[in-house]
């Protein structure tokens, strides 16, 4: 569909690539043992519990919204599947959908909280940030979940493609970013939620709803730190209370490097996936270049302000704003 | 402000009055404040002070901050608790320099400040100390790595804390010592890096990143044989990237904390020795002195070890250690 | 079918009964002790342009809210082509065939002519496509927005731009382009040429004028004199929530509606 995008393509969609290949290429120079492909399957591995928070994220913000919950959802996710399959005797997938539902659950709340009370999203997802913690560390009675069938944990096995491990939830993220791009920019929904993040008063006077639009978001986003909670159990083995709590703003930095603008209406879906892949190469190129990771979280600061700049000015250029 | 402390004088006033009229003594109130209400470490200080508490006839009084590094949160706690009456604090300090100022008003009020299980800084800004040694339990580790690694050359993984905490310093630099390297003394709060460590990434104490930053590890140096861990969490979460790369039978895995889990792995053969601290015994020796402050004047002084110990499967050839069993006796956290 | 009684009408107007396409009578709405319409009448014929013109507080804006369907009147009724009809919302009004341009441009600005043309009314491809997988026919979105533009001889070269980008004048096209295009009776436009440049004024007077040509009634508030009196068939002079009078343009002169408008003069003494 080149005949449907935009007549000159941003410099917010291709910055964030340029960025990634950059920390690339710098990091290929500084290590040997960079540039492989054991290496990019690893990094791949590491991002993919951020990467899949970073779908619900990355539609919340196409709506002018924020979600300050995500990463505690993800973790009372995470508690509510591995009690449920361990202490409780629960068949594996049920538990499983439990989890998921529990989150999507948080985020029905978030929406109609947004929607019916109409709450700025920032203070909603403030609240319920604070509330998913608490009940996680209740539920948990803050022990870590260790007895899990190894069923539950099977994403996180891996599979061989030529020489390279690669694990089976690295698939699934790159999966579901599939189908959020499809759905964002194929389907009337998806142009839907573009448009109420845009302009929501217009969107409501060509008679879509936008309140239902909005719910649909928050609820999808929940579902989404479900299936991240799964990856996080595969990944690690564990239900862990304590999980999630970086992956807060780490979901949201990955949204902002991603190019996707917190005023909503403009930015993709894939730039999620290339800003989380930045986080995840530099703390991976560093680590390998001996250096602290305190430069790791510099260096993530500087980026995000240069991503906003640098997503302001094109939007000047090409005029409007 | 003056409220509470015309409070306090009348207590105080009314506390001596009783005594001098050789009545029963007033029941001495004691203010436990820990980090977090919900880390099991803080749950087993708790259930020690209330048991001594209870045993010593004394009202505890308990309080927490909102998470790690909630300062705020245990000062506004501590001054409600001086206003309640309590005249001892035991406290879990999250920020050792920013809780001195609360503690010297505290102090200056006649009220005792007990420190446990981390310092302020300066350390003389409470009235005592009790605390595990980190330094030692660091050395207690380093000194099991060095004999199982036995005659290979080392290749040191060491999964930190974050920059700058004394602690993980402590902890770091004591493993280093008792490894045999050159190591900072126990009062610098910088890491030590010798040649044998090959790899340093920061962990923040949790299990995701423990097990990344043994990942990126690996990619640094495949041959990795030892790796030092600050806690058990991050110890977990480095043996599921070891077995990932097939390498958990030839690392030296080591911890510490002691808590049940820990104790668990060391069980199961993830973690080859931990160092174990024991939290009941801060919190009532803690108690123990307050009691006795309230009752006599007498107030503790200086730093306590409240000891630590080796727990391993394994006991190896000159170092002392206790077994998996004694250690789940011990332990803090669910059993 | 002109009401005798309540509306005086002047000299000029059409005097056999021409087909009606919307007729409102008796429209009345209050809030608290603010009285908005007043027993308001209104008649709009088939292929015509009819201007509202006011003074503020006239009851013009809400004579075109009630039209529209984002304000139900307290009592009164309202007709579309002969039925009557009762909007509850602004999505009754579109169903019924009535569009709206607002006067704040209900676009979305970075999003592409061709997306909001079809904003709320996209067009799904053919088959399993469509129906179970929900994808969107952009190619064929793409061709008619670029055949509605084509009609309204709204000169923007290509349908894959953002909104944002255009001028003010071009927006306003997109704007009344998507309310032609689905509009099946009545198009109406709140003050479609402010904030507009004389020549981008100048080409929405056009642009209005193919509307109509197209088979559609047009409804315009607007403030602007000499714009309406180039445009308008027919002048409705709204004052204290009454219809003041109709006015033929070509009869009566720019001062004499003014003060019609303003209650200087009474219609019938107009010649």
């Amino acid at each position: 569909m080149a005949a449907w995008r935009m007549t000159r393509p941003s410099f917010g969609a291709i910055g964030p690539l340029l960025a990634l290949l950059g920390a690339c290429l710098f990091f290929a120079t500084q290590s040997d043992r960079f540039f492989t492909g054991d290496n990019f399957a690893l990094v791949l591995q590491q991002v993919m519990v951020v990467g899949v928070i970073a779908i619900g994220q990355t539609l919340v913000v196409l709506t002018a919204g924020v979600d300050l919950s995500c990463g505690m959802v993800m973790a009372l996710g995470g508690i509510v599947m591995t009690t449920l399959a361990s202490a409780s005797g629960v068949p594996v997938p049920v538990a499983i959908a439990c989890g998921i539902g529990v989150t999507a659950l948080f985020g029905a709340i978030n929406g109609w909280l947004v929607t019916a009370i109409k709450l700025p999203p920032f203070i909603v997802t403030l609240g319920t940030l604070n509330i998913a913690f608490a009940i996680t560390q209740l539920y948990s009675d803050a022990q870590t979940v260790t007895e899990i069938p190894e069923s539950m944990t099977a994403l996180g096995r891996t599979f061989d493609i030529g020489g390279t491990s690669v694990v089976y939830g690295v698939v699934l993220m790159l999966l579901l970013y599939g189908v959020a791009r499809f759905v964002l920019r194929e389907t009337a929904a998806g142009r839907h939620v573009y448009a109420v993040g845009n302009n929501p008063e217009a969107t409501r006077l060509t008679g879509i709803p936008t309140q239902r639009v909005l719910l649909g978001v928050y609820v999808t986003a929940g579902v989404c730190y479900g299936l991240a909670a799964l990856l996080s159990v595969a990944r690690t083995g564990v239900g862990d209370p304590n999980a999630g709590q970086t992956e807060n703003l780490d979901a949201i930095t990955a949204v902002v490097l991603g190019g996707t603008s917190l005023f909503g209406g403009r930015g993709s879906v894939l730039g999620s996936l290339v800003g989380a892949l930045i986080v995840g190469v530099f703390r991976n190129g560093l680590t390998l270049m001996g250096v602290s990771s305190v430069y790791q979280i510099l260096i993530t600061g500087v980026l995000v302000i240069l991503a906003v700049t640098a997503d302001q000015l094109s939007r000047r250029g090409q005029g409007g704003r | 402000m003056q409220r509470r402390f015309a409070a306090l004088l009348s207590l105080a006033a009314l506390s001596a009055a009783l005594r001098s009229a050789a009545a029963q003594p007033a029941q001495p109130i004691i203010g436990l404040i820990t980090k977090t209400e919900t880390n099991p470490f803080f749950v087993k200080m708790k259930e020690g002070a209330q048991a001594a508490a209870a045993a010593r006839g004394a009202k505890l009084l308990s309080g927490a901050g909102k998470n790690d590094g909630d300062n705020a949160g245990q000062v506004t706690a501590m001054e409600n608790m001086i206003g309640a009456g309590a005249q001892v604090i035991l406290i879990t300090v999250s920020d050792s320099k920013a809780i001195v100022p609360a503690i010297r008003r505290a102090r200056a009020r006649g009220v005792l400040v007990i420190a446990l299980d981390s310092p302020t800084d300066p350390v003389s800004a409470t009235d005592a100390l009790f605390a595990t040694d980190n330094y030692k339990a660091g050395q207690l580790i380093g000194q099991y790595a060095r004999r199982a690694l036995g005659t290979a050359a080392a290749q040191i993984a060491t999964l930190d804390l974050l920059p700058g905490h004394p602690v993980g310093a402590q902890r770091h630099n004591g493993f280093l010592s008792g490894f045999g390297l050159t190591a900072p003394a126990a009062n610098v709060n910088t890491l030590g890096q010798p040649a044998a460590v090959v790899c340093m990434a920061d962990s923040y104490g949790d299990q995701a990143k423990g097990q990344t930053a043994m990942e990126n590890c690996l990619q640094k140096n495949p041959g990795i044989n030892v790796v030092y861990t600050i806690n058990e969490p991050t110890a977990a979460g480095a043996f599921k990237a070891l077995k990932a790369a097939g390498r958990e039978k030839r690392v030296v895995l080591v911890s510490v904390d002691g808590g049940c889990q820990g104790v668990r792995d060391v069980g199961a053969g993830a973690i080859a020795a931990t160092a174990q601290q024991y939290p009941l015994k801060m919190a009532a020796l803690g108690v123990e002195a307050g009691v006795a402050f309230v009752q006599t004047g007498k107030k503790p002084t200086g730093y306590t070890d409240t000891g630590v110990a080796l727990i391993a499967a394994k006991a190896v050839p000159g170092v002392d250690s206790k077994d998996v069993k004694t250690g789940l006796e011990l332990c803090f956290g669910r059993k | 079918m002109m009401a005798e009684a309540t509306t005086p009408s002047t000299s000029g107007v059409n005097a056999d009964s021409p087909t009606l396409v919307v007729q409102a009578t008796g429209l009345v709405k209050r809030y608290g002790h603010v009285t908005a319409l007043d027993g308001m009448d209104f008649e709009l014929r088939d292929r015509e342009i009819l201007a509202v013109i006011g003074d503020n507080g006239a009851g013009k804006s809400s004579l075109i809210r009630a039209l529209s369907g984002a304000l139900i009147p307290d009592s009164g009724e309202i007709c579309l082509d002969g039925k009557r009809v009762h909007f509850r919302s602004p999505i009754d009004a579109r169903r019924a065939g009535i569009e709206t341009v607002y006067q704040e441009l209900a676009v979305a600005p970075a999003m592409t002519i061709a997306e909001n043309l079809f904003l709320g009314r996209e067009v799904r491809r053919a088959g399993v496509l469509g129906s179970v997988l929900r994808m969107l026919d952009k190619k064929r979105m793409l061709r008619e927005s670029a055949e509605y533009l084509a009609e309204l001889r709204i000169g923007i070269g290509s349908m894959t731009q953002a909104v944002e980008t255009l001028s003010g004048g071009q927006r306003q096209g997109v704007a009344v382009a998507r309310s032609a295009a689905f509009a099946r009776h009545v198009v109406i436009m709140d003050e479609p040429t402010a904030a507009l440049g004389v020549k981008e004024g100048t080409q929405v007077l056009e642009l209005i004028r193919r509307v109509r040509d197209r088979g559609l009634a047009v409804v315009l508030i607007s403030h602007n004199m000499p714009h309406v009196f180039e445009i308008a068939d027919r002048i409705h002079v709204a004052r204290l929530g009454k219809r003041a009078a109709v006015l033929d343009p070509k009869r009566v002169s720019m001062s004499d509606a003014v003060a019609v408008m303003t209650g200087a003069i009474a219609a019938e003494q107009l010649a």
